[in-house]
C-alpha cells in the first residue's frame, strides 16, 4: 500500500517550465558608467550602501507627487561631500564597522523637492533605518556652503533617526518641552509675525529658540526635536549652538528688558531647556553608542571646512565686501578676553558713575567697529539713557585712520574728528570711557577669524587680536 | 472490512483523478519571454534610427513641445528641444512596469517641463506643466511610436527622422505653418470639409485648431492640439466633422494672390478662406459682454495686446509707450458718473489722453456700436501714448471726431463667459481680446 502511494505521488509531480528569464528579476540594469563605478568604489563595496540616482518612482514615499530625477553631474559631488562630512567623521570616531552596521542600506536621490499640500516642501525622508531619500538636489552647488550644510543637516538628521530607532533616547528628553510640540510647526517662518522686519525676527526666534527648540522643525515632535538638536550640533558646530543660547533674552516689543544699569534679563527658561537637551544628546551619544560628541563635532566641522573652505576674515571685511561691521555686545558673547572686558567694563561703570548733570548715568549697550570706508575704521559706542525709552539710544563715533597690510592694522586716532551729531555725542562720553579708547589708540591688531579661541566660529565671529599680546583680543558678530 | 476496501478504492480513484496533468501550453508563448522580446524590439527600434526620432509632446495642460532624440544601445540619449536647442546627453531605460515603459531616468531637457519648482522653467508650483518623463508604449509601427505619460498622462509621439535634413529642420517646420496661418487677414476663416461649411479657429502659438459647423442649426465645435511634422499638421485627437474624420492636414501653402490657404485633408484639397462674418453670431454676446464689465474687478475690461489690425499685432504701437501694461475699456468705477471709455494703464496708473463713449451703449441685433462722446487730453504731437491712443481711438470709433461710430462683434472665447474677442464688423480685419482685470 505504501509503495503504491509512493508511486502515485511520484507520478503526480508536476514540472513548471522555469527556463524563461523573468523580466526585471534581479533589479534594474543599465550600461554602467563612471558614476556607477564611483558609487561602487566609495559606497557599495566599502559600506554595502546602494546609491540609487536613476529615476524609480517606487522609491519615493509619496509616489503621487510631481518630483523629478537628479542631474547626473551632481551625483558624485553630492555623494562625495556626504561621505567626507558624515561617514568619515563617524568612522574616525567609532570605526568603519560601526558605519557598515548602522548606516542605512540605500540612498535614493531626486532632483526637486516634494511639495506638500500645507505649503511646505520635503527635503528628505528616512525609512526605518533602511533607506534615506534626499530631495531637492538639483539646486546643489558644492561651492555654496549653506547648501552643503543643508544637505549635511538632512543627513545627520536622518542618521540621528536611525540611531534613535536602534536605541531610544531616555524619556527625560521629551519631558523638557512637552507642551510645545505642534503639528503646525511649519507656520513658524520669517514674515509670519509682523510687517515690522525687526519685530518679526524677534517674534520668529522667540517661537522656537525662545521656547527651547533649536529649529522650527524641532517643534514638530519629540523624535524630530531630538535629531534636530543632534544634527544642529554636528552641522552647525559648537559656536553656533552657544551663540543661540547666548542670545536668548526676554523682550519687551523690539527691545530686550533690562535694569537701570543696562543689564539684560536673560530667558533663563529657554537657555536651561536647550542646555538640558544638549546634555541629554551628549550623554546619549556617550552612553548608548560610546561616541564623544565633541570629538565627532570637531571632525565634522573640520570636514565641512575642508570641503568648502572659508576665506580669511581680512579678505572678506571692508567697503563693498561680505562684512562691514563687527558688533561687540559683551552681554551676548562669551569668551572675550579679560583685557578687553576690563577696558570695556571700566569705561561702562565710569560712564554710569560720571557727572549726573551732564550724562544722566548713561550706560554702554554695545560697541561696533565699522570698516565701511577705505583706510578708516569707526569705533561706534552705542549708549543709552536709563531714564529714557528703550528706543532712544545714542551713537558716539570715534574715527581711526588705519593702513591695512595683510590684515594687520594700527589704529591711529584721527584729528580732527568730524563734527556731526554722532561725533558730538562722542565728545559727551569721551572723558568717561578713556580705558576703552586706550584699548584701541595706536594699538596694532590682527584682523582674523578667532576659531582658535572660539572653536568652529568662522563666519559667526570675526575679531581683532593684538599683535603684541595674543591674550588680548575682542570679537563680535558680523 | 468491506468498508475499508471501499475507502481504498475511493482514495485510489481520487489519486488517479488528481494526477491528471494539465498539458495545455500558452499558444502565444511564455509571458516573460514575450515581454523580454517586446522590450528588446523597442530597444532595437529606438537605437536603430540613424537620424534620430522627432518627438512631439503635449503635456496634460496642453503645452506643446518638440524634441529631437537619439538613443544608443547603452542607455544614453541625446536630445534637443524647441525651447532649448543645444543637444544634451542624459540616460534612459526601457522597463517593464505595468506596461512596457520608456523612462528618461536622469534629469534632462525634457524634465524642465515636469519640474515642480516653478522658478526653474515656469509652470505651476508643485506641478510644472503637468508633464511626464515616464512613458508607456501605446502602439508602434516601424516609424511611429505613440506613448503616454504614466503619471500626468501627457502624450508623446515619436516619428523616425528619415534624413539629416529632416532632423535639422525639426524646429522650423512649425514656422511654415504658423506663417501661413497668420497671413489670413480676417478674424473669421472658413473652409468646406466633406461638403460641410466650417468656421476655422487657428491658434498657431498654442498649436490648437478648431472647426465649428452647423448641425441642425446649432453650432458644433471640435478642437484638437496639433504638432507639425514636416509638411503635415497632425492632430493629437482626430476630429469628426459630419462623416469626415480628420487626423491630419497636409501640404499647407498660402496663395498670396487670392488670400487663401490651400491644404489637403484625406487626399482632398481644401481651401481656408477669409470671411467677414461669423458662421453663427451669438446675438446675446454683446449684451453679456457689456454687463460683465460691471462685474469685473474695477468695472473694467483689460486687453494686454491691444488692437490687431491690417495683419499687424499691436497696430497702435502701445509697445512704444514706456511702462505700458494694458489697455482698458472701463465704466463708471474708473471714470465716475455714468461714463465709460478707453484708457491705457501705464506704470501702474491710468494714462492720458483717453476717450469716453457716448451713452447709452448701442447694441443692435447682437452687434455693439461704439460712438465717440468725449476726447480728453492731448491726442496730437509725437508722444508715444498720444500716437497710440489716437490710433486706438480711430479703430474703436472709426474716427476722431465726436459722434464717430464703429460696429463690433463680440465673440465669447471662454466657457465661463469672462473672455471675449471683439471683431470689427466692416471687414473682420481688426480685433482685440478682452479679459477681466
Amino acid at each position: 500500500m505504501v509503495a503504491l502511494a509512493t508511486i502515485f505521488l511520484a507520478g503526480c509531480s508536476k514540472k513548471d517550465d522555469l527556463s524563461a528569464n523573468i523580466v526585471g528579476l534581479g533589479g534594474d540594469t543599465w550600461t554602467k558608467g563612471p558614476i556607477d563605478e564611483w558609487i561602487s568604489t566609495n559606497y557599495t563595496t566599502p559600506y554595502n550602501i546602494e546609491v540609487k540616482y536613476k529615476w524609480d518612482r517606487s522609491e519615493l514615499g509619496e509616489i503621487y507627487k510631481n518630483v523629478v530625477p537628479v542631474k547626473e553631474e551632481l551625483v558624485v559631488p553630492i555623494m562625495s561631500i556626504i561621505k567626507n562630512t558624515w561617514i568619515v567623521p563617524y568612522a574616525a570616531v567609532k570605526g568603519e564597522d560601526f558605519m557598515k552596521k548602522y548606516t542605512q542600506k540605500q540612498f535614493y536621490l531626486a532632483g526637486s523637492p516634494s511639495y506638500n499640500s500645507n505649503g511646505t516642501i520635503t527635503l528628505g525622508t528616512a525609512e526605518a533605518g533602511r533607506k534615506i531619500v534626499l530631495l531637492d538636489l538639483n539646486t546643489f552647488n558644492p561651492a555654496n556652503k549653506p547648501a552643503v550644510k543643508q544637505i549635511l543637516h538632512t543627513m545627520h538628521h536622518e542618521f540621528g533617526h536611525i540611531l534613535n530607532q536602534n536605541i531610544a533616547v531616555v524619556s527625560d528628553y521629551q519631558r523638557i518641552t512637552p507642551s510645545d510640540y505642534t503639528a503646525t510647526w511649519f507656520n513658524i517662518f520669517r514674515g509670519a509675525y509682523s510687517s515690522n522686519a525687526a519685530l518679526d525676527k524677534i517674534m520668529y526666534e522667540a517661537d522656537f529658540w525662545g521656547k527651547g527648540f533649536v529649529t522650527p522643525y524641532s517643534r514638530s515632535n519629540k523624535d524630530d526635536d531630538f535629531v534636530e538638536t543632534l544634527s544642529t550640533l554636528l552641522e552647525g558646530g559648537q559656536a553656533n549652538f552657544d551663540n543661540i543660547i547666548n542670545n536668548l533674552f526676554v523682550y519687551d516689543g523690539l527691545y530686550i528688558k533690562r535694569n537701570g544699569k543696562g543689564v539684560y534679563e536673560q530667558n533663563t527658561d529657554a537657555r536651561a531647556k536647550l542646555l538640558k537637551k544638549k546634555s541629554i544628546v551628549v550623554a546619549y551619544m556617550k552612553d548608548s553608542w560610546g561616541i564623544d560628541l565633541t570629538d565627532l563635532q570637531t571632525r565634522t566641522q573640520a570636514a565641512i571646512e575642508a570641503q568648502s573652505a572659508t576665506a580669511d576674515f581680512n579678505s572678506l571685511l571692508g567697503p563693498g565686501k561680505t562684512y562691514g561691521t563687527i558688533t561687540i555686545n559683551p552681554q551676548k558673547l562669551s569668551g572675550l578676553s579679560t583685557k578687553f572686558l576690563t577696558a570695556y567694563n571700566t569705561a561702562n561703570t565710569t560712564l554710569q558713575a560720571g557727572n549726573p548733570q551732564t550724562n544722566k548715568g548713561y550706560y554702554i549697550d554695545n560697541i561696533s567697529l565699522i570698516f565701511t570706508a577705505a583706510n578708516k575704521v569707526t569705533l561706534r559706542v552705542n549708549f543709552m539713557d536709563p531714564t529714557a525709552a528703550l528706543g532712544v539710544g545714542f551713537n558716539g563715533d570715534f574715527d581711526y585712520n588705519i593702513n591695512n597690510v595683510n590684515g594687520v592694522i594700527t589704529m591711529a586716532y584721527a584729528t580732527p574728528q568730524p563734527t556731526t551729531t554722532t561725533y558730538g555725542n562722542a565728545r559727551v562720553i569721551e572723558p568717561y570711557i578713556t580705558t576703552l579708547l586706550a584699548y584701541f589708540n595706536n594699538q596694532e591688531f590682527n584682523i582674523r577669524w578667532v576659531d582658535d579661541i572660539i572653536p568652529q566660529s568662522k563666519s559667526i565671529f570675526g575679531g581683532l587680536v593684538k599683535t603684541t599680546d595674543a591674550t588680548s583680543y575682542l570679537f563680535g558678530t558680523l | 472490512m468491506m468498508k475499508k476496501h471501499l475507502l481504498y478504492i475511493l482514495l485510489f480513484t481520487l489519486v488517479l483523478g488528481a494526477c491528471k496533468k494539465d498539458t495545455t501550453e500558452p499558444v502565444i508563448g511564455n509571458v516573460d519571454d514575450r515581454l523580454s522580446e517586446t522590450l528588446t524590439n523597442y530597444q532595437t527600434q529606438l537605437n536603430g534610427a540613424q537620424f534620430g526620432w522627432k518627438g512631439y509632446l503635449l503635456t496634460d495642460n496642453e503645452k506643446p513641445a518638440t524634441f529631437l532624440f537619439t538613443f544608443n544601445d547603452k542607455n544614453r540619449t541625446t536630445m534637443s528641444a524647441d525651447y532649448r536647442t543645444a543637444p544634451a546627453e542624459s540616460s534612459y531605460r526601457l522597463k517593464a512596469l505595468q506596461r512596457p515603459t520608456l523612462l528618461f531616468d536622469s534629469y534632462s531637457t525634457l524634465h524642465l517641463l515636469a519640474d515642480p519648482t516653478s522658478s526653474v522653467f515656469g509652470g505651476a508650483t508643485a506641478s510644472g506643466y503637468y508633464s511626464d518623463f515616464e512613458f508607456a508604449f501605446l502602439s508602434s509601427s516601424a516609424d511611429t511610436i505613440k506613448l503616454e505619460g504614466t503619471f500626468n498622462k501627457s502624450k508623446l509621439i515619436l516619428i523616425r527622422s528619415k534624413s539629416a535634413a529632416e532632423s535639422a529642420a525639426i524646429f522650423t517646420a512649425l514656422n511654415n505653418v504658423t506663417d501661413a496661418a497668420s497671413k489670413i487677414r480676417t478674424y473669421f476663416k472658413r473652409t468646406t470639409i466633406g461638403g460641410i461649411e466650417c468656421e476655422v479657429k487657428w491658434d498657431p502659438i498654442a498649436q490648437v485648431l478648431s472647426f465649428s459647423y452647423l448641425e441642425s442649426g446649432n453650432l458644433k465645435t471640435v478642437t484638437s492640439n496639433y504638432y507639425v511634422s514636416g509638411p503635415v499638421v497632425a492632430l493629437y485627437d482626430p476630429l469628426v466633422i459630419g462623416t469626415t474624420t480628420i487626423k491630419q492636414i497636409s501640404d499647407i501653402t498660402y496663395d498670396a494672390a487670392s488670400f487663401i490657404v490651400n491644404a489637403n485633408v484625406n487626399g482632398n484639397p481644401i481651401q481656408i478662406k477669409e470671411a467677414i462674418t461669423p458662421l453663427k453670431l451669438d446675438v446675446n454676446a454683446a449684451q453679456r459682454w457689456y454687463n460683465q464689465m460691471f462685474a469685473n474687478s474695477n468695472g473694467t475690461w483689460v486687453s494686454d495686446k491691444a488692437f490687431h489690425a491690417g495683419g499687424v499685432d499691436d497696430f497702435c504701437n502701445f509697445k512704444n509707450v514706456a511702462g505700458y501694461q494694458n489697455l482698458w475699456y472701463a465704466g463708471p468705477t474708473v471714470f465716475g458718473g455714468t461714463s465709460e471709455g478707453l484708457i491705457a494703464f501705464v506704470s501702474n496708473a491710468l494714462g492720458a489722453p483717453y476717450v469716453l463713449s457716448r451713452n447709452p451703449f448701442g447694441i443692435n441685433a447682437g452687434i455693439a456700436r461704439f460712438t465717440l462722446g468725449t476726447n480728453a487730453g492731448t491726442f496730437t504731437g509725437t508722444a508715444p501714448i498720444a500716437l497710440a491712443m489716437n490710433a486706438a481711438r480711430n479703430l474703436l470709433y472709426g474716427g476722431a471726431t465726436v459722434g464717430s461710430a464703429q460696429d463690433w462683434y463680440l465673440i465669447p472665447t471662454s466657457d465661463d463667459g469672462k473672455k471675449y474677442d471683439m471683431v470689427r464688423v466692416s471687414d473682420a480685419q481688426a480685433w482685440i481680446s478682452w479679459r477681466p482685470r
